[in-house]
């Protein structure tokens, strides 16, 4: 407990909730711009917002936060504070799953004040939880995989570049077969956010909605479980890059 | 701490080879060497950061390296860390440490990044110290500190080395060191680690190279 809350005033004092917060903030004005913009919506509804907001999450969120994410532990590796974690008591995972704690809880702030601001407006406060547990799922996966490329390499636009490639990696491989849509699962091409659209336009009931968004969060519990494996395959990497 | 056939190397690079050497306990041991042969690098072995052929006596005991390669995270509050040493640590070691090293006179309020190069040190120290480790090994610890810093830090350490069951290892070519810290010296030559030297004797060795 002393450790996350350590790595929690460390989060506060380098304004790390606050950014990432306003990034969120940042998705939700993209998401409405480019309604207006490009697509030349006049009247914004629920739906067209919630749809344009949730598509900036999935388009365009590798690239809005993994340099949010990476510097959480570029940082530790570039001044050199891994011993100051191991002086503590911390494992590799433990120092990861910290990392990745802390930042979790940053995205929950930030993916309830996006939630609050696709609703409200509206007056769809029954649609919250969904808004929520969507964005959330998206940001669940981004956070998993963004920081487990930060933990794997020191150099920070080496893991800007890997967390890039794989994102645009997925998206091609996921184009080649239905089979591998896991690759990119919460791309714009693939069968989940076609899930969310056939709700959106009253195609399907809400709790065949949950149902995939039930399936979201397992997709999110076995990409954590890669991480993991990831991080106590390379655990080594830890001392190397910040000792 | 005693290191037996102890051979280390870094990208192919022998910088230590078969190397015998024991450390006094309880003493200040300084090792002077110049750059490249693999003062950093010993030092990183020590505390296990770095493979090595051979064996290290005491590797088990609880060793901590203060240098530039193992700082306190730069966003915090000097309180957090005082905060964080007394809960995690003994609290009694880490106020006697506070008042040791007169850390009551750093506002407790500033980050660490907006410190001088002597209060960080001094921060770093208090925060590895509690740990009560039996060995600590400090690297060119003393590098680009101001002269009143350095004094600051040779009286703690003088005092330290008497009243606590720590061996310290300082690896370091400031002759400064040598001069206001009592102890054993060493001289790392030839891929060797000399010792049993005078003051005077490892001085002019290093100085003439």
């Amino acid at each position: 407990m002393v450790r996350m809350k350590l790595e929690m005033k460390r989060a506060v004092r380098n304004k790390f909730y606050v950014i990432f917060t306003l990034i969120n903030l940042l998705n939700v004005l993209l998401g409405y711009i480019l309604l207006v913009t490009i697509d030349k919506v006049q009247n914004v509804t629920f739906q067209d917002m919630f749809e344009s907001v949730y598509t900036v999450y999935t388009q365009f969120g590798t690239l809005l936060f993994s340099a949010f994410i990476i510097m959480q532990f570029y940082v530790d590796y570039k001044e050199k504070n891994i011993f100051f974690y191991k002086t503590l008591g911390f494992s590799e995972l433990r120092y990861y799953l910290t990392k990745v704690g802390m930042i979790l809880l940053a995205t929950i702030i930030g993916s309830a004040f996006s939630s609050i601001l696709v609703c409200v407006p509206y007056a769809k406060l029954g649609m919250l939880p969904v808004v929520f547990l969507k964005i959330e799922g998206v940001m669940i996966y981004y956070t998993l995989i963004i920081s487990t490329i930060g933990f794997i390499f020191s150099n920070f636009l080496v893991a800007f570049f890997s967390s890039f490639f794989l994102w645009i990696a997925g998206i091609v491989v996921s184009a080649g077969s239905p089979f591998m849509e896991y690759f990119a699962y919460y791309d714009a091409s693939t069968t989940d956010y076609h899930h969310l659209i056939s709700y959106l336009d009253g195609k399907i009931e809400i709790t065949s909605l949950l149902h995939y968004i039930a399936g979201n969060y397992v997709y999110d519990l076995i990409v954590f479980l890669i991480c993991v494996m990831a991080v106590l395959c390379l655990r080594r990497r830890w001392a190397k890059n910040g000792i | 701490m005693k290191l037996t056939n102890f051979s280390l190397s870094i990208k192919g690079k022998c910088l230590l080879e078969n190397v015998n050497v024991d450390f006094k306990s309880k003493t200040i041991n300084h090792i002077l060497g110049k750059n490249g042969t693999g003062k950093t690098c010993l030092a990183k072995a020590l505390v296990g950061a770095m493979k090595f052929d051979g064996d290290i006596e005491g590797v088990n005991k609880k060793v901590c390296v203060i240098g530039s390669y193992t700082n306190l995270p730069s966003d915090l509050k000097v309180k957090d860390i005082i905060d964080v040493t007394k809960r995690k640590f003994n609290v009694t070691v880490a106020q006697k440490l506070i008042e040791q090293l007169n850390i009551q006179e750093i506002s407790f309020d500033n980050k660490m990044k907006n410190l001088s190069d002597g209060q960080k040190q001094k921060i770093k120290l208090l925060f590895f110290l509690a740990t009560q480790p039996e060995i600590v090994v400090l690297d060119e610890f003393t590098n680009a500190l101001d002269k009143k810093s350095c004094f600051d830090i040779y009286s703690f350490l003088n005092e330290y080395i008497k009243t606590s069951n720590t061996t310290i290892i300082n690896i370091t070519h400031n002759l400064t060191d040598i001069e206001y810290l009592e102890g054993a010296y060493y001289l790392i030559e030839n891929k060797n680690i000399l010792s049993n030297m005078t003051k005077e004797k490892v001085v002019n060795a290093y100085i003439k190279g």
